[in-house]
Formats: structure tokens, C-alpha cells, sequence
């Protein structure tokens, strides 16, 4: 094809005016106006620039660093159990046993279930005295826990929550990525002697770092954001122990405090680009051509 | 074949699922994007819910408009018996608290002054986003529920609602609820209920088995409270699961504050006083902390909602549970009516014995939106007149009981009532109430309820409680750009 004719076939430039304006209109606007907002106190008719009052008083708030510190635990910590549970997960999964599809199913199911109706129901299940889970755990002799309402264990009951809501996902995109190695990769391993544990640790874990990368980038950054589980399990209760910057930031909201909640969306933006970004490039370094 | 189908298929999703990650960064935007937009999508929703229930209501508005003021000229003498002739739409915005009483009356005044109410009742849970929501926007319209007090503010009554300042209605209307609705000099609303004394009810059968009286000190109650848990039963039920009534005991004990220091409001509002150096505020969180620190609290209070702390009381289950008297009808007496005679009702008892007295919450109040046709405001304000008359109130009492004083002068009500509502009337008889903090300050922060459930479970020392109340509040005072806040 000469390039005369490539050049015929290519679309023109203003083809892409309908995305660029609905990027512009529903992103760079929004987002740098926010960026602008956060240096006043506004309201809907009017704006009164206070510099860095806003930033001041946000980062002096005592719930707003529970906030900023669970942010990172819940994002972290989610984003490892999905990353090693998923693909243990996975690697059972393609081992081709009976009732493999069922448990693929089975697995991928508190996927389609929106995170509200997961948070209520394991709130009720989470319930100290008439909850599933206490109960259940009372017949084995166990006392009972106060999953939710214990300050110290609430965050990571929510955070186990979020571990099995995301599973399904997570599972799905390792299994795809291991079903997407050539078969012929183990045969020759497994002439040269390789052991199972070898085979995982030479030819699948490197293979599927294009899936693990997407998996690390996804869960991390859903993460970072999370709101309505929380919401709907603890409410950033008890007090402030599983307060997140999103709960925050909705509450500040909520209370007609509009200028704080930008700061608290521009807080939250930046961190979750500072950690992403970066992450992303080096996780796509890694990748290695199959 | 089956494998590749498999493998086209999987591949199909995950390609979904990573198209907002691959590629430089489009996740991050794509949460950025979130973010950045909550608020306008939360608008826009409601926007467009409003969209499809008030253009209708609009749209006949103006048609009947037309009709309305040409042929009977309603628009410009604004009192007297006014009837539209053709049925005037008037769209009303309701919360969950709009009972058969309100209903009642609705209906009485659509059939006196042929007009239709467009009801949108709200969900608790929606309510106040939603009525916010719409204010920011200024897509109220019509009649609209909305507290009284300081979360008046939230909607910024001087731009969205259509001030009823001098409307000889209001001369009908106590002095203290009608601060309650004043800003900037203007009165916007009318209430929609009688008020609700805050206190403890308390069941009757526990007190009789167990000999006790009515505590008139903080000091009396927690030995009660202790005579209670020995015998087997919860002391004070604790529902801290639900965002308001966690707030409860310190909102209640306000009255006490109150007589205390009679100067609260003024010296708070104008920032003059810090909580911390108020020793009955303090004291609030303090007797919070008694209740917890001596286990006198159900096992599960932190997670324990409204509705199943009410079935503890009403069940004899538990002795004490502080509320409004509201939810005692609202709740209880509609769930069981057998349990309701024997509940019972005290204010939150403090140092004196001599000085004890109920807090009330002023009800939501009617305001009329700006954005109303000439004629719906002409009709809303007999709708005002209406509900402030006896003949209005009547109305309301055929069908609902008794559950507080009314804020209408001279009001007859039914004598009719249930026993715990006479008990917490009796307070408001001898002039010993209070109306809430929230009603006579504008100043209210956003995580009290936060900061009571830390308080209630010991995380936090009562002083530290009020010093998180100051911060919390100054945040929404500096908003609201009061005098002296900076």
C-alpha cells in the first residue's frame, strides 16, 4: 500500500472533535475548575477566595487523617489480598478439575451484586449478637466479635468484604491470562525435569505479568476510591475508624461545606495519580513478550 | 471450538474492563472524572427525576395560571376565600415524616380552594440530599418540607424559598418557633406538626417490678439505671447504628445547659464562649460516658438502629431509651399499640432537682419555593393561613395523635392522648422546656454523630468530645460566614 493511498484511508482529524468535547466539558473543566475552587468558600451563586484556608483547616482535621491513612491501608491492603487470593484462585481453576466451571461461576458471582447490596447484607450477617457469622462462630465456642463496630478490627472486616466482592474479577483476568499460555511452554518443562512449583514459578508467573499489572492497577486504584462499602457497612463509623477520604469528603459535602470537599477531591485525585501513574509505568516495564 | 469461543469471550470482558486502565493513565482520569463530577451527577440526577415530576406540574401551573388570575383575580388579593376554577396543580415536596395527619389536611384544603397537591415523598435515607441537591440547583418548586433551625440554612432559604415575612399567619405563631425559621431579617416558614419533647421513656412495668421512681437527677437515674441491670435487664438501650439518635442524650440535655447558662445562643453564635469552658456541656458527654463506662447499654448499642432499639423498650427488653416523643407515636404506638401504655416519659434529669426540663425540636416547617408561579404562591399562603387556623389543626388531630405541644397561640388539641405524651406535655405546661441547640444557633457540624458514637464507646474522654464539637462546628460557622467566626 503506497503511502499516498494510506494517507486517503486516514480519518480525518475532526473525528475526534465529539470525544475531545466531551473530554473537555466533562474532565479538564471540571477538574481544573475544582483545582480553582478548592482556594475558596463557595456555594452554588457565589465565591469568596480564602488562599489556602481550606488546606489549612482539612489537613487539621483529626478524622481527615484517620482518613488519608486508612485511604492508603484500605487501598494497599485490598488491592495485595486480590493480587495473591485471585491467583491461587486461578491457577486452581485452570487445572481442569470436575466442577471447575461451577466454581468460576460461583466465584464470579459477587461480582454482578452492586457494593451497596454487599455491604448491607454482610452488615446484617456482621451483626455482634444476631448476625450469621457471630452465631455461627457462637456454636463453635467462639465469643463474639464485633466485626463492624470494633474500632480495631472494623476497617478489615470491610476490607475482607471488598476482598471477596472483587475476587471475581480479578480471578477472571488470571485465568484468562494462564489459558493464554501456549501449552507447549509446560510439555517443555516438564521434559527438562521441571517440577509443578518450578513450571509456576518460571513459566506462569512471568507469563501472566500483562494480567497480575492489570490486576494491581485496577484493584489498587478501586481501592484508593472506594466509598460506597464502606458507606453502607460502617459509615466511617464506629466514630472515625473507618473513616476513608471519600466518606469524609462526602460528608463535608453534605454539610454545605463545598470548599473543603473540593480540597478533599483534589487531595484524593493527586494522591491516587501520584500512586498510579508511576506504578503503571514501572508495572509495564516488567511485562515480558510471550 | 468450544475453547476458542471460551477464549474470544473472556477476552471480550477483560479488554472492557481494562479499556479505562490501558493506556497513558486513563484509569487515574477516569477517577478523577468520577470525582470531579459527583456532585454534578448527584445534581443531575435529581435534576432529571425532577424533570419528569415537576415540568407537569409547571406546565398546568401556568395554563391554570392564566385562568386563575384573569377570571378570579387570586393573584392580587392574596386573602379571603379564594377558589381557582380550574383545579390548580400545586407540586409539594415531602419527606418520610408526612403522616395521615398532614394527608388529612391536604386533602381538606385541595377540596376547599379546588387545588391538587403533586406529592413527591422523599425516602428518609434520599431526603436530605435530594432537597439540598435541588436548592443548590434551584429546582425546588412549590411547597416544600424542610427542617426548621439551623439545617434551614442548607438551602439557602434567602436565594430559593419566598420569604412570608409580615403574612398576618405568623402572628398566629409562638415567638420561639418563629426565630426558628428567621434569616437575614426574613420568616420563611410555618411548622407542619406540633413539636417533640426529647427525653428518656422509660417502661413502666420495669419501673413497678423494681420499685423505682422518676429520676430527678442525673445522680438518681444512674442508681436506677443500675437497680435496672442487676435485675437482669438493659438499662439504657443504645442505638447508635442510626446517625440521629446516637446524638441523642447530648442533644436532649440541652434544657440544662440551657438553665445554666441562658446565654448561650447568643455568646456561641457570636463566638464569645468555647464549649470546653461550659461545665454543663461538658457534662453532656459526661453522663454519655457514665451510661457506657458502666455497661448500662445493650451488648450490640453500635449497632442497634432506631426501629430495633424501640422494640427493646416497647418488648420490656430494656428500661430506658432516649428519644423524641415523635418516634414514641410514630413508631411505637404504631408497631404495638398493646406496649404503649406502659411507656413512659422523663426529661433528661440533671444537677437540680428543682430545675427539670424537656428540650423540644421545632417540626419541619412549610416553605414556599421562589420559583413558584404567582398563583401557587398565592395559593400556598392560604395553604399557610390554613394550617396555622384551628380549623387546620383539626384537621391534622382527626387523624393523627397527640404527640407534642402546638406552636400555633391559643391552639385547642385533644385531651386525647397517650399516657408517655401527657408526661412530657406536663414539662411544657409548667413552662420548664427548651427548644434543641440546633434551634436557637445556627451553628450545627457535620460529624456530631461521629463524634458521639467515640464519645458513647469510651475512644474519646468527654472533654476531648467537645473539643472535636468546637472544631466541627467553627467549620460550618466560617461557612455560613457568621460575625466573629474566622
Amino acid at each position: 500500500m503506497s503511502a499516498k493511498r494510506l494517507k486517503g484511508r486516514m480519518y480525518p482529524i475532526y473525528f475526534m472533535i465529539p470525544a475531545l468535547v466531551i473530554y473537555i466539558v466533562i474532565f479538564i473543566i471540571p477538574t481544573f475548575s475544582s483545582f480553582f475552587y478548592s482556594f475558596t468558600k463557595w456555594t452554588l451563586t457565589d465565591w469568596d477566595f480564602i488562599g489556602w484556608d481550606n488546606y489549612k483547616t482539612f489537613f487539621s482535621e483529626p478524622s481527615l487523617r484517620i482518613g488519608l491513612k486508612n485511604t492508603l491501608i484500605y487501598g494497599f491492603g485490598t488491592s495485595f489480598g486480590k493480587v495473591v487470593i485471585a491467583l491461587l484462585l486461578a491457577v486452581l481453576l485452570t487445572k481442569g478439575l470436575k466442577i471447575q466451571g461451577y466454581l468460576r461461576t460461583v466465584i464470579f458471582f459477587p461480582t454482578l451484586l452492586s457494593a451497596l447490596a454487599v455491604g448491607f447484607t454482610f452488615k446484617s450477617l456482621m451483626h455482634p449478637t444476631t448476625g450469621l457469622i457471630n452465631t455461627a462462630l457462637g456454636a463453635l465456642g467462639a465469643g463474639s466479635i464485633h466485626w463492624l463496630t470494633n474500632e480495631k478490627i472494623a476497617l478489615f472486616s470491610v476490607m475482607g468484604i471488598d476482598i471477596w466482592k472483587g475476587l471475581g474479577v480479578a480471578t477472571l483476568i488470571y485465568i484468562t491470562g494462564i489459558q493464554s499460555i501456549p501449552k507447549d511452554y509446560y510439555e517443555a518443562a516438564k521434559i527438562d525435569g521441571a517440577s509443578g512449583g518450578q513450571s509456576f514459578r518460571f513459566i506462569t508467573l512471568p507469563l501472566i505479568r500483562t494480567a497480575m499489572n492489570s490486576v494491581i492497577t485496577l484493584s489498587l486504584i478501586g481501592g484508593l476510591r472506594n466509598f460506597d462499602l464502606v458507606y453502607s457497612t460502617t459509615g466511617g463509623g464506629p466514630g472515625f475508624a473507618t473513616e476513608l477520604m471519600t466518606t469524609v469528603t462526602y460528608r463535608m459535602f453534605a454539610a454545605g461545606l463545598y470548599g473543603l470537599s473540593t480540597v478533599g477531591n483534589v487531595v484524593l485525585f493527586l494522591i491516587i495519580t501520584a500512586i498510579a501513574f508511576p506504578l503503571y509505568g514501572y508495572l509495564g516495564k516488567k511485562e515480558v513478550e510471550m | 471450538m468450544k475453547k476458542s469461543l471460551v477464549l474470544a469471550l473472556t477476552a471480550c470482558l477483560i479488554t472492557g474492563s481494562l479499556a479505562g486502565c490501558k493506556g497513558a493513565g486513563g484509569d487515574q482520569k477516569e477517577t478523577a472524572e468520577k470525582k470531579e463530577t459527583a456532585k454534578t451527577e448527584t445534581q443531575a440526577d435529581t435534576k432529571e427525576e425532577t424533570g419528569a415530576g415537576t415540568e407537569k406540574g409547571g406546565e398546568s401551573g401556568t395554563t391554570t395560571e392564566a385562568a386563575g388570575s384573569e377570571e378570579t383575580g387570586a393573584g392580587e388579593n392574596g386573602t379571603g376565600d379564594v377558589t381557582w376554577e380550574d383545579t390548580l396543580t400545586i407540586p409539594a415536596l415531602v419527606g418520610p415524616l408526612i403522616n395521615d395527619g398532614v394527608r388529612n389536611q391536604m386533602a381538606r384544603f385541595e377540596e376547599k380552594y379546588n387545588v391538587e397537591f403533586e406529592v413527591e415523598q422523599v425516602s428518609d435515607d434520599n431526603f436530605s440530599t435530594l432537597v439540598t441537591a435541588r436548592a443548590a440547583t434551584g429546582e425546588l418548586d412549590g411547597l416544600v418540607e424542610w427542617h426548621s433551625g439551623a439545617a434551614m440554612s442548607n438551602i439557602a432559604p434567602t436565594e430559593n424559598l419566598e420569604p412570608v415575612t409580615g403574612e398576618a399567619f405568623l402572628d398566629n405563631l409562638e415567638d420561639i418557633y418563629r426565630k426558628s425559621v428567621e434569616l437575614s431579617g426574613e420568616t420563611f416558614g410555618v411548622p407542619i406538626m406540633p413539636v417533640y419533647a426529647g427525653g428518656f421513656a422509660y417502661n413502666k412495668k420495669i419501673y413497678k417490678e423494681l420499685n423505682l421512681e422518676v429520676p430527678k437527677t442525673w445522680e438518681q437515674f444512674v442508681e436506677n439505671c443500675r437497680a435496672v441491670k442487676d435485675a437482669g435487664y438493659t438499662a439504657v438501650v443504645g442505638s447508635f447504628d442510626t446517625k440521629s439518635t446516637a446524638q441523642m442524650i447530648w442533644l436532649t440535655d440541652f434544657y440544662n445547659v440551657h438553665c445554666e447558662y441562658p446565654e448561650f445562643e447568643q455568646d456561641y453564635t457570636a463566638n464569645k464562649v468555647r464549649l470546653k469552658d461550659i461545665p454543663s456541656y461538658v457534662d453532656s458527654f459526661r453522663k454519655m460516658e457514665d451510661v457506657s463506662s458502666n455497661g448500662f447499654y445493650n451488648e450490640d448499642y453500635l449497632s442497634t438502629n432506631r426501629e430495633q432499639a424501640i422494640s427493646m423498650l416497647a418488648e420490656g427488653k430494656g428500661a430506658h431509651y432516649c428519644l423524641l416523643t415523635r418516634e414514641l407515636v410514630n413508631v411505637l404506638a404504631a408497631n404495638y399499640p398493646d406496649a404503649i401504655g406502659d411507656i413512659g416519659f422523663f426529661a433528661t434529669p440533671g444537677n437540680d432537682p428543682d430545675k427539670t426540663g424537656i428540650t423540644v425540636w421545632m417540626p419541619h416547617s412549610w416553605y414556599i419555593a421562589k420559583n413558584a408561579s404567582e398563583d401557587v404562591k398565592t395559593a400556598l399562603k392560604l395553604w399557610m393561613t390554613y394550617v396555622t387556623s384551628q380549623e387546620g389543626l383539626d384537621a391534622y388531630f382527626e387523624k393523627q395523635s397527640m404527640a407534642g405541644p402546638v406552636m400555633v397561640k391559643g391552639a385547642r388539641y385533644p385531651t386525647d392522648m397517650y399516657e408517655c405524651v401527657k408526661e412530657a406535655i406536663s414539662y411544657y405546661d409548667n413552662g420548664s422546656w427548651y427548644p434543641a441547640q440546633e434551634f436557637v444557633t445556627p451553628i450545627k457540624g457535620a460529624s456530631t454523630p461521629n463524634i458521639c458514637v467515640e464519645a458513647a464507646s469510651g475512644a474519646i474522654s468527654p472533654e476531648e468530645a467537645v473539643q472535636q464539637i468546637d472544631d466541627d462546628n467553627a467549620k460550618v460557622a466560617i461557612q455560613l460566614g457568621l460575625e466573629g467566626w474566622k
